[in-house]
This record gives structure tokens, sequence and C-alpha cells, in this order.
């Protein structure tokens, strides 16, 4: 155990599978000698060389399609597109072939590929590099959707990932690569779909994911001054939902926000409400409240883009809405 | 602000109550908590207190009249409010037939569910609006202070909580109460310094007034009756029975051919008339009153002030109901005749499977049959119902090998079992009562003695 950036436990993640299972590769944009956009593949082409670190022509559709393939052939790849926010024209491959196939072929093929994609605002890379996609993938049965926070769900889910006979779509928040805690050196996986309470408390419920959770975590610190403690519920995973993690923080403490970076209206958060108010409505004592974002594109002025992020006063201002 | 006065639910199975009195009339300024008008149910009659303090304003149900439970009875008014502004038309509806103002009225309170409250929305939370069903707490009396003036869960238990403010009782019987909806200031407590306990609401409450819902819970794999309503009244009574009396039971083997021979008489006297029945029992609760008559001490209960012999005989007869027992008894049933008797019994034991007992008719008994020969048993240990000296438990007659005149021949027989309170009397009067009854039910020509 030692402590380790976001960045380093991923890249220890695809270290330690590709050490362990041979079918396990790397293919994307600059993955290979150039290590990754954001470093997350540095030194993974000198120790396994080209032919399972694959730098690929910018065409996120063929990267997209090349892993489709590979992981129906029995490989497992691991692709990586530079910016979520590309996954549009690659979005066929992945919606309609890679989380398809299983179903459509009665289970006799799988496709166990994973799609790291970073994304989220804060490096002033404007409209089409900020954004956050999670609710996209959270609408296609056959996908499986994590997200995690900390450097040690990322690599745990990432290693999960990967051993997944499915379609994992793995959301990595930019400004999250340098965040740094606790990871032990040894390989160990995380359940898909397991939600983690990061902080325990019995007044509010704020379920929170990526760098979301940070911002929880300093509301809740603010809170406690308030006399308010709140229960901050980190889903790690979108799709499969952990809905009684969530349900079961709410029956105690009868209040929720939820706090996501992407768009506030039909983003993840329009789900977990609604489905707490399906399933435990009676339960609430307060309106369910969201924060996300403006219904706008990133901004690329830098004032404008901090505006535009949720943060801890955000979150705190909508627990406080509730009392 | 308006309060409804309305018509109380003591028990579940309270469907309706008649108003006999109001002890205010209209004008007249009520405080909350002083008795404000009286209601009688098929199983009790009590007091009720105003709800709030103000003008007693309209009288909507006058006395005598009975109304379903919830309906509003009549309307408190803050001083200075015109009764006009108090429930629509209520001045100028004093013509129209009361019992169909009370049914429009009742109609939306009656619904628990209903959101609405004299039309208008009561906003509360999700959370609030379960809790104050659990609690019965009425959300239109309850001031909201969550987001935007709506109820929120503390509002509603702060309102509950008001309602039992100055009720010295324990928390559980607190939560009991208001589970079953029972008014606590209309029970005494007999717990440490006067505090209500559960057994008090128990004891307040109608065994009768209970079904209990056979709700079988999945734990484990066991079902799990819930002790609650009729068998957690039994199991207080019939172990309060056992710590408080020295109970002893004895038997005695009776030959029972010559009432067998008694009964077939009469039935054959009566031969014509298809309805007429005559039973064992009957011949035995007359000669039980009989006995009783000649053993004072057995026909008397233990109170505080000492041991009281009662002039007459209040039977009670143990009946057996669907999810528990009851016993309800026939007054003076020592004036009456094997006929007259035989149709009192069956009157009590009739309404007490039905429904229909008053409460008098449950209390004040003076000693206990317990007849379980329809079940094949002989002997058993009745359980006295105290405060009674005396329970008689009655077994089957059957046909058995016995001597008579130095001969073996085939007779009918039957157990007697006597339970007795050994702190009131001893085992010489108690056996000499019992002998003497098994001498009757013998011979039943001693009993005209």
């Amino acid at each position: 155990m030692s402590e380790k950036t976001y960045l380093q436990a991923l890249n220890e993640a695809l270290r330690q599978e590709m050490e362990r299972d041979e079918n396990v590769f790397i293919l994307g944009e600059d993955v290979g000698q150039f290590g990754g956009c954001f470093g997350v593949t540095q030194g993974l082409f000198e120790q396994f060389g080209e032919d399972r670190v694959m730098d690929t022509p910018i065409t996120e559709s063929a990267i997209v399609g090349a892993a489709t393939g590979a992981a129906a052939s029995g490989l497992r790849p691991v692709a990586e597109l530079m910016f979520v926010d590309f996954i549009g024209v690659s979005m066929d491959q992945l919606f309609n072939q890679a989380a398809k196939m299983r179903f459509m072929f009665g289970g006799k093929t799988t496709v166990p590929m994973t799609l790291r994609m970073p994304q989220g605002a804060g490096i002033g890379a404007a409209a089409q590099h900020s954004q956050c996609l999670e609710s996209w993938f959270m609408n296609i049965p056959g996908l499986k959707v994590a997200i995690p926070s900390s450097p040690y769900d990322a690599k745990g889910l990432l290693i999960s990932a990967i051993r997944d006979d499915n379609p994992v779509v793995f959301l990595e928040h930019k400004l999250l690569y340098g965040a740094s805690g606790e990871v032990p050196d040894e390989s160990y996986t995380i359940e898909i779909g397991k939600a983690d309470i990061k902080r325990e408390g019995g007044d509010v419920t704020i379920v929170a994911t990526a760098q979301m959770v940070y911002a929880a975590l300093e509301a809740a610190e603010k809170l406690k001054a308030d006399g308010i403690e709140a229960e901050v519920v980190d889903p790690r995973c979108l799709l499969p939902l952990d809905k009684d993690t969530i349900l079961e923080s709410v029956k105690k403490t009868h209040a929720l926000v939820v706090a996501h970076e992407a768009v506030q209206f039909a983003g993840p958060g329009a789900e977990i409400a609604a489905m707490v108010a399906e399933e435990a409505l009676d339960y609430l004592d307060a309106p369910v409240k969201r924060v996300g974002a403006p219904f706008c594109p990133v901004p690329f002025s830098p004032p404008l883009e901090q505006f535009y992020i949720p943060d801890a006063d955000n979150i705190i201002e909508a627990v406080k809405s509730l009392r | 602000m308006a309060h409804e006065v309305i018509m109380p639910k003591w028990g579940l199975t309270m469907k309706e109550g008649k108003v006999v009195r109001w002890l205010k009339s209209e004008g007249d300024s009520v405080e909350a908590g002083e008795p404000l008008f009286e209601v009688e149910t098929d199983k009790i009659t009590n007091s009720v207190e105003a709800p709030a303090s103000g003008i007693l304003s309209q009288i909507v149900v006058p006395e005598g009249d009975v109304a379903p439970v919830q309906a509003v009875l009549g309307i408190i008014a803050a001083p200075g409010e015109t009764p006009e502004s108090v429930a629509g038309g209520a001045a100028s509806s004093g013509e129209a037939p009361a019992a169909e103002k009370v049914t429009a009225e009742a109609a939306p309170a009656a619904d628990a569910t209903s959101p609405t409250q004299d039309g208008d929305f009561v906003r509360a939370m999700p959370a609030a609006r379960k809790l104050a069903r659990e609690l019965g707490v009425d959300l239109a009396a309850v001031t909201g202070t969550g987001p935007g003036g709506s109820i929120v869960m503390k509002d509603v238990q702060a309102s509950a909580d008001a309602e039992f403010a100055g009720v010295n009782a324990s928390p559980k019987a607190i939560e009991f109460a208001r589970k079953k909806g029972i008014d606590l200031h209309q029970v005494s407590g007999t717990g440490e310094g006067g505090k209500i306990t559960k057994a008090d609401i128990l004891r307040a409450m109608n065994p009768a007034a209970e079904q209990v819902p056979a709700a079988a819970q999945p734990v484990a794999r066991d079902t799990i009756i819930p002790m609650e309503g009729v068998r957690q009244l039994i199991a207080d009574n019939m172990q309060a029975s056992l710590q408080n009396a020295a109970q002893l039971t004895v038997f005695v083997e009776v030959d029972a051919t010559e009432m067998v021979q008694l009964r077939a008489t009469l039935k054959e006297r009566n031969k014509r008339n298809p309805d007429y029945r005559i039973s064992y029992n009957d011949i035995i609760c007359y000669a039980t009153c009989r006995a009783l008559k000649r053993h004072p001490i057995m026909n008397s209960t233990l109170q505080e002030d000492g041991i009281h012999l009662h002039d007459s005989v209040n039977l009670g007869i143990a009946v057996s109901i669907p999810n528990g027992l009851i016993v309800p008894n026939v007054k003076n049933a020592n004036t009456y005749g094997l006929e007259e008797l035989k149709t009192e019994v069956r009157d009590v034991a009739g309404r007490a499977r039905g429904g229909g007992l008053s409460m008098d008719e449950i209390a004040g008994g003076t000693f206990t049959i317990s007849n379980v020969s329809m079940l094949g048993v002989d002997g058993f240990t009745p359980i006295l119902n105290p405060p009674e000296t005396g329970i008689l438990g009655v077994g089957r007659v059957v046909e058995k090998p016995a001597v008579k005149d130095g001969e073996i021949c085939i007779r009918q027989m039957m157990t007697l079992s006597l339970t007795f309170n050994h702190m009131t009397t001893d085992g010489a009067p108690a056996m000499a009562f019992l002998r003497e009854l098994g001498d009757m039910l013998e011979n039943p020509g001693l009993m005209i003695l």
C-alpha cells in the first residue's frame, strides 16, 4: 500500500492485467510511445511492445469498431478515446454493435472490451472537449458504466472492467488524474455496480459522482459546522446502479441531494431521483434536489467555465434549501 | 382557527358512537381538555374532552344521535370568530336533518389517506404524511416549518408529542396508545406513581373490541402471531391471575347418570317444541347456583378491603371466540329457574360470539364455569377469573364401567375440576362445595332442598 495518483493507479491496473493475461491489449490515439494524451499508458509500450499497445489513426469509429471486433473474437481490448466528446462518431460501433452482440447472438459471443474515456470541464478545453456524457451510456442496455472518483476505486474498477465479459464504458474525470490516495500495490477488483459510502451521516444523503464526490465531501465538512451531518454516497458505477445502498441511506436520512457535473436536465441525477421517488417516496421528508451543470455548452471563458462547474457551495445551498 | 370536534375511535372495531350528552351548550366557552360530551358505544360509555379552547359555536350532532367515527360532531371557534366563518352554511343548515349533514361532513375526514381537509390541500412531505398516518395526527392541525411552510416529520412528531403532554405514561404505553387511537386521559394508571402502562390500556379496551389480523411475518421460517389485542390481553390476565392468587385445583368424578336422565325427561316433556334445547351445562349452571348459595365463601371476590361475600350469583360463562376467550356473566343467576337460566346463559354466550356485549356484562362476575366437554376432555386445572374465588371446570359425560350397589355396571361419568383461591378460603370448604355440587348432579332431587 502506498500513496498513488489516480493516473498511476490506472497505469498500474493496465500493467498488471497485461502481465496477467496476454489477451489484454491497448489501442488508441497516441497511447504508444507518447504514453497517452494525459499519460495513463506511460511505459506500457516499452514493456509490452507495439503489438499490445497500438497507436491508431485519428478515427474513433475505427478504434471502437476494432475493439468490438477483437473482443468478439476472444481478446480483451482496452480502447482509449482522447476525449469522451469524440464518442459521437463511433456511437454506432458502441451502442448498436458492442452493446447488442451478446444479446442478438443468443449469448454465443461476448464482448469483453473496456472503453476508457476522459471527460469533464476545468482545463479550459472549451465546449467540444469538456463534456460529461455519462447519461448517454446509462440508457443503453448491454453496457456497463464505471465512473470512479478515487485512485483506489479507479484501479479496482479498471481491473474488474477488463475482466468483465461485457463492454464497460470507463469514464475518467480529467481533473482527477492528479488526485492521490492510498492504493494497494497488488492487483484487486471492485465489484461493478457496488456503491461506496465515502462519508457517513444521518441528516442528508448526497449522492455524488467523480470529482463531485470531492465537492460533496468539502460541503459535508462545512455543513458539519451548521450541525448537519451529510452522508456522501459514491455510486462508482451508474450502470448497473447500486439502488440498495442509495435507498438504505435515504431511508436513514430522509433527504436526498444528487450532485454531478453533467448537465442537470436529464442527467444521471434524474434517474436516481426518480428511482428514489418510486421506491422510497414516503421516506422523503424534503423534495429531492439535484446539483448539475446549467443547460448550456461548457463555456471557454475561464470565469464562465468556473461558474458552470458545480461546486461545494452549490451543494451546501441545495442541502440548506431542504430545511 | 376553528377546531372540529370529532367522534373518537376507541378500538379497531368501533364504527359509530352515540352522543349521549353534551356537557356544554352552543355559545359556551370551553377549555381544551375539559369534558365536552359523552359517547356511548356498544362496548362502553365515556366522556370526551374538548380538543381545543374556544367557543362551542355549533353542535352538529345533537344528543341521542348516532354518528360514524371521525364524523364532525361540533365546532369550537376561536373567541371573536363568527360561526359562519367556521363551517360553510353551518348557521343556516340548522333545519337540515343532522344525519345527512354528518354524512356529508364526515366523508372527507373518514378517509385517512385523503390529502384534502375541508377542500384545502395540506402541504406535507411524504415521510411526514406517513408518520402522521402512523401516529394518528391530523395534518390540518399541524404547522409546517419545512421548505415553503410544508409539513415535515419533526412537525408531526411535535404535534403528536403535544397530544400526550402531561400524561403520566411509559413511552411504550404512549406508542401503543397512538397505534390503537386510545385517549390516555381516559385511562387510569396502575404503574409506579400512577404511571399508565400498556397493561392498563389493554384493560381499558374491551377484549372483544379487537380483531387481531392473522398477519404472519416470514421471519426465519417461523410464523409469528403478534402479541397484541385479545391475545395480549388474555396473556396479561392469565399471568396476573396466577401471580395474584394461590390457586389449587381439586377433582371429583361424578356419576351423572341421573343428570342424563333428567335431561332426557325434560326433552321428552317438550318433544312437541322442535326448538326446545336443554344441555347438561344448563343443569350444571343451575346446580352450581344452588350449591353456591349453600357455600357463600365460594361466591366471593377478594378485594383490597377484604373478602366480599355476594348475595347474588353473577355466573360467568367462559365462551371460546375465534381469536380468544371471553367470560360474560349472567347477573343474579341464582334467582332464575332452570328454563329462565338456560335462556339467559344462551343469550350472553350468543352475544359473546356474535358481538354486542356491554362492558357491564363482562365485569362483576362472582363465579365462573368453564365447560370443555365438547372437546372430549375430562379434568383440567382452570385458571381463576380474578378477583373471583372459584372456577368450575366441566368435563365430558362418558360411559364407563362403575360400581353401583356392589355391582359393576355401565354408568354415565363426568369429572368436575374446581380451582379455588387458597388466599380466600381453604381446602375443606372448597371441597365441601364441590362434593355438594357433585351430589346434586348425581341425585338432582337434592337441588330442591
